[in-house]
């Protein structure tokens, strides 16, 4: 039985004759975090739009839950929390009264516990009774959150979610996200042009470029076919530098270690030829690199 | 839908904005009100100068009647305006705050949104004509006293009795009502075509501006639009106050303005249900 919880199939807008998306195929399977990844104006923002009706798309169909078409958002909606851009609030309500707001736009009526609890999971409780203009950013990130968990919905879609946001706040908000994955079980669609953000948090992304989607699978597996960046440490670094140049790799001196590029299989014979210099090897690593892969999609 | 016409009356009425043209209409009433208890004789004496050669009036001429529809009469003008100030940023006030979209991924229908959007609309020009109504009638009744109402029309001096007035009160809010529902859906309705809140009230007084001033221009070559400019008919809660009322005419004048609303709400809700939401 299938997994999946979203399909988009040639999906495509127009703005007048601007073709901001080319037809984008895309699968999400529920329970995962999916990374929507792709530089500033790549169409992420434009495709999220449509995915939760604020924009009509062109051309394309989308499959929500299986069996849900775009048509029938009144039945999607109900199931579906997010946050599009930045959170948006009236500033001169305070955050629990905001809540109350959204609540209202549901047809079921959604109970003042479950607002309270989400207040608690967000990390607002004492403060929800303040007005939203005095808020932070971070805070309102976290509002958002609440507001777009209200529902308890099963898919989650995340624009630009830590945007604006202080280290701090990046690390509660991105640990947050993982709670709602792996502690409520919800999909988290995330669309971002950072690149550790989704390397860190996301199970699966797509990268989308101009408007066409240019690769999409598992995190691990698109890492796995991408060149990996190899830290060595060594007692004698001329000697390694030199065993490496036989293999074709040129490696860069950065102190007491020796880091050059490479493919991931490569690893054991790179090894191997190290050890055969009779050298003291104190640490060998190794780092999937998103961001060159992700360059290397998205050049010119 | 009570819950959601609740959310819609806390955002609507806890802008600062909402209290402004209320708060404006107690100002206003108040200080007509105190003016003519000081100065009111000065005044309707030099109202009824020309008719001093032709008869004598006797009794008490300064009441709460006559105050009330003086207040009315001055009060009806600028009600457009703080009714556009509210209504004109219902939906692109929102726009313009950036919630538009958080709503609209609710699970709420835009024609429902639309919808609870006018009834608000509706509920703040109620709000405002009550006020206009209960205070400015009562505070009147209170300072002034009751008394037969003398109105200056276009045919000459009209005496209505006391006894008569509150019922032609209670009509001229209800066609009051009916007017300001017209300039509240055309407000609305540009409040949907914009992303800022500016644009739609200042629009709103615009049409209205440009369309009295095409009325008063008594010239044939505006004739055939003259019974389509809703404005026309705004003012036509005056003949409540005629002898014989013109029930036909201002009936006529309702039904034109009823259907404005109508054509505005249907404009409204065909171009919102289209729109692609950006901000």
């Amino acid at each position: 039985m299938s997994n999946q919880i979203l399909k988009v199939e040639g999906l495509e807008k127009f703005y007048g004759k601007f073709h901001a998306l080319k037809g984008v195929d895309m699968e999400v399977n529920a329970g995962e975090i999916f990374g929507l990844l792709g530089p500033n104006g790549a169409g992420k923002t434009t495709m999220l739009r449509m995915l939760v009706g604020l924009i009509s798309p062109s051309n394309g169909s989308v499959t929500y839950f299986g069996n849900l078409q775009l048509n029938e958002l009144g039945k999607v909606l109900p199931r579906i929390g997010c946050i599009i851009e930045e959170p948006k609030f009236y500033p001169y309500l305070s955050g629990l009264t905001n809540l109350k707001v959204a609540r209202s736009y549901f047809p079921n009526k959604i109970p003042d516990q479950r607002v309270h609890e989400m207040i608690e999971l967000v990390g607002l409780k004492g403060r929800e009774n303040d007005r939203v203009s005095t808020y932070s950013q971070g805070m309102r990130q976290r509002l958002g959150i609440a507001q777009a968990m209200l529902n308890n919905p099963d898919l989650i879609f995340l624009d630009e979610p830590t945007n604006g946001l202080d280290p701090k706040g990046i690390i509660e908000l991105r640990q947050l996200i993982i709670r709602l994955k792996e502690e409520f079980g919800k999909t988290v669609i995330i669309s971002s042009h950072i690149l550790s953000e989704i390397e860190e948090m996301a199970d699966s992304m797509a990268i989308i470029n101009k408007g066409v989607c240019v690769s999409q699978g598992s995190v691990a597996e698109l890492l796995a076919k991408n060149t990996v960046t190899v830290s060595v440490e060594t007692d004698d670094q001329d000697a390694a530098q030199t065993a490496l140049a036989a293999l074709n790799y040129t490696a860069k001196k950065d102190q007491q270690t020796l880091v050059f590029q490479s493919e991931l299989d490569e690893i054991p014979r790179i090894v191997e030829k190290l050890m055969s210099t009779g050298r003291k090897i104190y640490r060998l690593d190794h780092k999937r690199k998103l961001e060159d892969y992700f360059l290397k999609l998205t050049a010119a | 839908m009570i819950r959601i016409l609740q959310a819609e009356i806390i955002k609507a009425f806890a802008r600062p904005r909402s209290y402004i043209g209320l708060a404006s209409i107690v100002a206003l009433v108040v200080l007509i009100d105190t003016s003519f208890y000081f100065t009111g004789k000065e005044y309707i004496d030099l109202l009824f100068q020309s008719f001093d050669q032709v008869f004598s009036l006797e009794g008490n001429i300064i009441n709460g009647n006559l105050i009330t529809f003086i207040i009315l009469q001055t009060l009806i003008i600028q009600l457009p305006l703080l009714v556009a100030l509210v209504t004109g940023d219902l939906i692109s006030g929102e726009s313009a705050l950036g919630t538009l979209r958080y709503a609209l991924t609710k699970p709420i229908s835009r024609f429902k949104f639309i919808t609870y959007k006018w009834i608000t609309a509706m509920l703040y020009v109620l709000a405002i004509l009550i006020l206009l109504g209960v205070f400015a009638y009562l505070l009147s009744l209170v300072i002034f006293g009751l008394g037969d109402l003398l109105v200056l029309n276009a045919d000459g001096l009209v005496v209505i009795r006391s006894a008569e007035l509150f019922w032609r009160f209670m009509a001229a809010f209800v066609f009051a009502f009916i007017s300001l529902t017209t300039v509240a859906s055309l407000s609305l309705m540009f409040s949907a075509f914009s992303d800022n809140s500016i644009g739609p009230i200042v629009l709103t007084m615009v049409v209205i501006i440009v369309f009295t001033v095409i009325s008063s221009f008594e010239m044939s070559f505006f004739d055939p639009v003259m019974p389509l400019l809703f404005t026309n008919h705004m003012h036509l809660w005056r003949r409540l106050f005629s002898d014989p009322i013109p029930m036909t005419e201002i009936m006529q004048s309702a039904g034109v303005l009823l259907l404005h609303s109508a054509v505005f709400f249907g404009i409204t809700q065909y171009h919102f249900n289209r729109k692609d939401i950006f901000q």
